[in-house]
């Protein structure tokens, strides 16, 4: 049933799965690849929400519930294959397959035990602690992104990044 | 104080009377005098918890004893540890009454119990679940993208009924900026004014 309502779509890298001011309405099951979502602001600079890598699933929920033009870009950082199922197909996936629905909640609940794990490393520690904390909680992450996306993932600067680098290797 | 917590319902989803008496069964009234804690770090938290009058906050302390504050609940908002009630381990958060306040609270198995048997309450909280999940993302790309004086901005403009009743020093620990940098940038703002 799950089956009949996906469909995969390969990006190659520095492909979007969705653009700024488009409207959202997916649900995203990443297989393959790693995928960014960032946010521009209005000098040009880039700020990255999330890395989404194999078995997570990427989207914007506040464009996919409200129904509100996205603020995102969700871009292929590396060659990708995604599974995509459309919210109204989900919904019904949701209805009929209880144990689905429990399995999503749930999934849900653990993205937001990280998204305020997250907002509290962001208020509470220096670049530096935020680097390593980082670098201990996602390290399959910490290898395979590039520095300057790591970087505004962080919210600091590559040359501030660069330099707490150099200063952790010689630790 | 249950007609409060009735009319709140009654905005989320069409309730029943009969429903609303089967809530009102499991639900315990908690009064809590300011600096009062609903939740110690170390503790578990097994709760559901409505307010419906005062505020509270949840925050962690660090190593150097600094306070970081992650939530800020007043009137018909929800309040609780995420990690501990779904993980069952101790919380590394504190919960406390920065006024006197009121708390309606359910437990995790009541209020599992409650979903199953009310549908419609089911959807809201699934509703209301987004919601702050949608409003997390949007404190990170704050924290991440604002400059200090965008942060205030942004925090006093999203919540005016919350940056006029807590001390200067909490809202510069809920933004992660120092109460330093907090004062320059209002001192700034009101020559500029």
């Amino acid at each position: 049933m799950i089956e009949s309502v996906s469909t995969l779509k390969k990006l190659r890298k520095h492909q979007f799965l969705l653009q700024e001011g488009d409207i959202w309405n997916f649900n995203a099951f990443v297989c393959e690849g790693c995928f960014r979502r960032y946010h521009i602001d209005e000098n040009g600079n880039e700020h990255t929400l999330q890395f989404s890598i194999e078995n997570w699933w990427t989207g914007d929920r506040e464009s996919l519930n409200l129904g509100t033009p996205s603020k995102f870009n969700i871009e292929a950082i590396e060659n990708s294959v995604v599974l995509l199922i459309h919210k109204d197909q989900f919904e019904m996936v949701c209805e009929k397959i209880p144990s689905f629905s429990n399995t999503i909640s749930s999934i849900l609940q653990k993205s937001m035990t990280v998204s305020q794990k997250r907002i509290q490393a962001d208020i509470s520690l220096t670049a530096e602690d935020k680097y390593l904390h980082f670098v201990q909680t996602s390290p399959q992450l910490a290898s395979r992104v590039p520095r300057n996306m790591l970087a505004s993932y962080l919210g600091i600067s590559p040359e501030t990044l660069s330099r707490i680098r150099k200063l952790t290797a010689r630790k | 104080m249950t007609d409060h917590f009735y009319n709140y319902l009654k905005k989320l989803f069409p309730i029943t009377e009969e429903e609303f008496e089967m809530i009102s069964a499991v639900t315990i009234q908690k009064s809590l005098r300011k600096k009062k804690f609903l939740l110690q770090e170390e503790d578990i938290w097994r709760n559901n918890a409505f307010v419906s009058k005062g505020l509270l906050r949840i925050y962690s302390i660090d190593d150097r004893g600094l306070e970081h504050i992650l939530g800020l609940s007043v009137e018909n908002n929800w309040t609780g540890d995420i990690e501990s009630y779904t993980s069952g381990m101790a919380s590394n958060l504190n919960i406390d009454a920065l006024e006197d306040s009121e708390i309606l609270l359910i437990s995790k198995d009541n209020f599992k119990d409650l979903l199953k048997k009310i549908p419609g309450l089911d959807t809201a909280m699934k509703k209301l679940f987004e919601i702050s999940f949608i409003e997390s993302q949007n404190r990170i790309l704050s924290n991440i993208s604002l400059s200090a004086e965008q942060k205030y901005h942004n925090f006093t403009n999203t919540f005016p009924e919350i940056s006029g009743r807590i001390p200067q020093h909490m809202i510069a620990s809920y933004l992660g900026i120092t109460a330093e940098t907090l004062s320059r940038i209002k001192t700034h703002n009101t020559i500029q004014k």
